[in-house]
């Protein structure tokens, strides 16, 4: 066989190796929370910090999620709108939700927003596996109906939200540290600590 | 996957030239071919249970793109293989490195968790490979059902999409709201315009993208049939885009008059329905327009 020849097919077996090699290699790094932090630092802006020194664990309670909208499965990507206890009961939409793209019951069951003023909506992104963020979007809905809600979120995404006195909104993200219920429950606790630090 | 029959070089080493099959004989060949057929079984075997997965969660409708492009593309697949046993094969570096590279965004895609990458980088892998290993004649004559077994990547993925419908929202709303302003009172504010004082918000549902993409899998078809220009695919990507932006101005324009002759309500009721005839009547343009740009070759898929 000659060289040019060898060489090529060399590099075309080592192409074709190397994906599921790697693949291989990433799989068990992805199992291990702590190579997970290694490779996606937590990096808190500095507001979701002060948010987050401020916030009271008492914020944190007893869950109430209504999936309101579940979008793209495929992409195992969630939406929920998370709103007063006192509101809505059906929990276990949501979870179902959650549970079916990979979360445990019980980190969903700690997940909570618990207000003592005003009415507070917030959407959870919660993406799984596909990338290692997780985002809390958020907006006091005031006068905004529910129908226009869903239209009110597609602007938020892209950009085209007009800036209306009524809408307060904040986009928080961090990395997943690789426990759910840990980054979900910051989450939810930034949400709850920002919104209070507005409307007070 | 479908695109993994096309890889097949058993039968299609038979009719290699001599003087061009590698040094070495065709029992070592085989063997090469063999080991690269096993390398990527084992590629593609995890992936079959996450795009069942992927699909299997969705309803029928969300996937009819899908099945549609394995069960075409897997027919094009055979009787392209078949064809391609007159085809010359040669070996190609370029070919090598661009699997090289292919290869490299694929592993990337597997540690950044990002189904799409790996599903598209999977697919240049194939192409790459055919390049590489059978040369560009073989490429050439199996790149149809390499471009169209894009179709087969199970979703956009949301970030990408609203990219594209945003900007399709923005110049619907504008086109149509010019238009409409020629014959009754109308403004807009973003994507959103108002008749009579009722707001209709052109959400990304009504920005054509489903429309456009439609339009783009019956071309992806029809390139599997006929045989193109090459400066075709160009005149075709640019030409469907142009056609569904003016046709979902039209649907938009008619949705406003309807709002202002008669009711919002109707309006709201009439607008979904008026693309199965403006898709239709679309389709004949694109069938018109390329048959123009057909090369009197046929391809032997067909």
């Amino acid at each position: 066989m000659q060289k040019k020849q060898l060489l090529l097919n060399l590099i075309v077996t080592a192409s074709l190796a190397f994906p599921g090699i790697a693949a291989g290699a990433f799989q068990q790094e992805m199992s291990a929370a702590e190579k997970i932090k290694a490779l996606h630092p937590v990096k808190l802006p500095a507001q979701l910090g002060d948010a987050l020194a401020k916030a009271s664990p008492a914020d944190v309670d007893q869950p109430d999620l209504v999936c309101k909208r579940y979008i793209s499965p495929a992409n195992a990507r969630l939406w929920a709108m998370v709103r007063q206890t006192s509101i809505f009961t059906q929990i276990h939409d949501f979870t179902d939700c959650l549970i079916s793209n990979g979360y445990k019951p019980e980190s969903v069951k700690r997940v909570a927003v618990k207000t003592d003023a005003g009415t507070m909506d917030a959407q959870i992104l919660a993406t799984h596996g596909k990338a290692n963020s997780l985002a809390i979007l958020w907006f006091q809905t005031g006068t905004i109906s529910g129908a226009d809600r869903w239209q009110w979120r597609q602007r938020l995404l892209t950009g085209g939200m007009p800036k209306l006195p009524v809408c307060r909104e904040t986009q928080i993200s961090l990395k997943r540290s690789g426990d759910d219920q840990q980054d979900m429950r910051k989450l939810t606790e930034a949400a709850v600590s920002v919104y209070r630090s507005q409307i007070e | 996957m479908a695109n993994i029959k096309m890889i097949t070089p058993v039968a299609e080493k038979r009719s290699m030239p001599a003087q061009q099959a590698p040094a070495g004989g065709s029992r070592r060949h085989a063997a090469w071919f063999a080991l690269w057929g096993v390398l990527f079984l084992l590629l593609l075997a995890p992936a079959t249970t996450t795009v069942y997965a992927e699909l299997s969660k969705r309803s029928f409708n969300d996937n009819y793109i899908q099945y549609t492009t394995a069960v075409v593309g897997s027919i094009a697949a055979w009787r392209l293989s078949r064809s391609a046993r007159t085809i010359p094969a040669a070996s190609s570096m370029l070919g090598a490195v661009a699997l090289a590279i292919t290869s490299a965004v694929n592993s990337l895609a597997v540690l950044l968790h990002m189904a799409t990458l790996w599903d598209i980088s999977i697919i240049a892998m194939v192409g790459s490979f055919i390049l590489a290993v059978r040369g560009p004649a073989k490429l050439q004559h199996y790149l149809p059902l390499i471009l169209f077994s894009f179709f087969i990547v199970p979703d956009m993925p949301d970030e990408l999409r609203l990219k594209i419908s945003l900007p399709l929202q923005m110049i619907t709303t504008k086109g149509s709201v010019a238009l409409a302003h020629l014959f009754i009172p109308i403004s807009s504010i973003g994507h959103t315009f108002i008749v009579n004082g009722h707001p209709f918000d052109v959400a990304p549902g009504c920005s054509g993208l489903n429309m456009w993409i439609s339009f783009l899998f019956a071309f992806g078809i029809w390139q599997l049939i006929d045989r193109f220009r090459p400066h075709a695919y160009g005149i075709m990507a640019i030409g469907i885009g142009v056609l569904t932006m003016a046709l979902n101005v039209v649907r938009l324009f008619i949705t406003a008059l309807v709002a202002y002759y008669i009711s919002a309500d109707q309006a709201l009721a009439i607008h979904a329905n008026l693309e199965a005839v403006l898709v239709p009547l679309g389709l004949l343009l694109l069938f018109y327009v390329g048959g123009r740009l057909r090369s009197a070759e046929k391809t032997t898929a067909a």
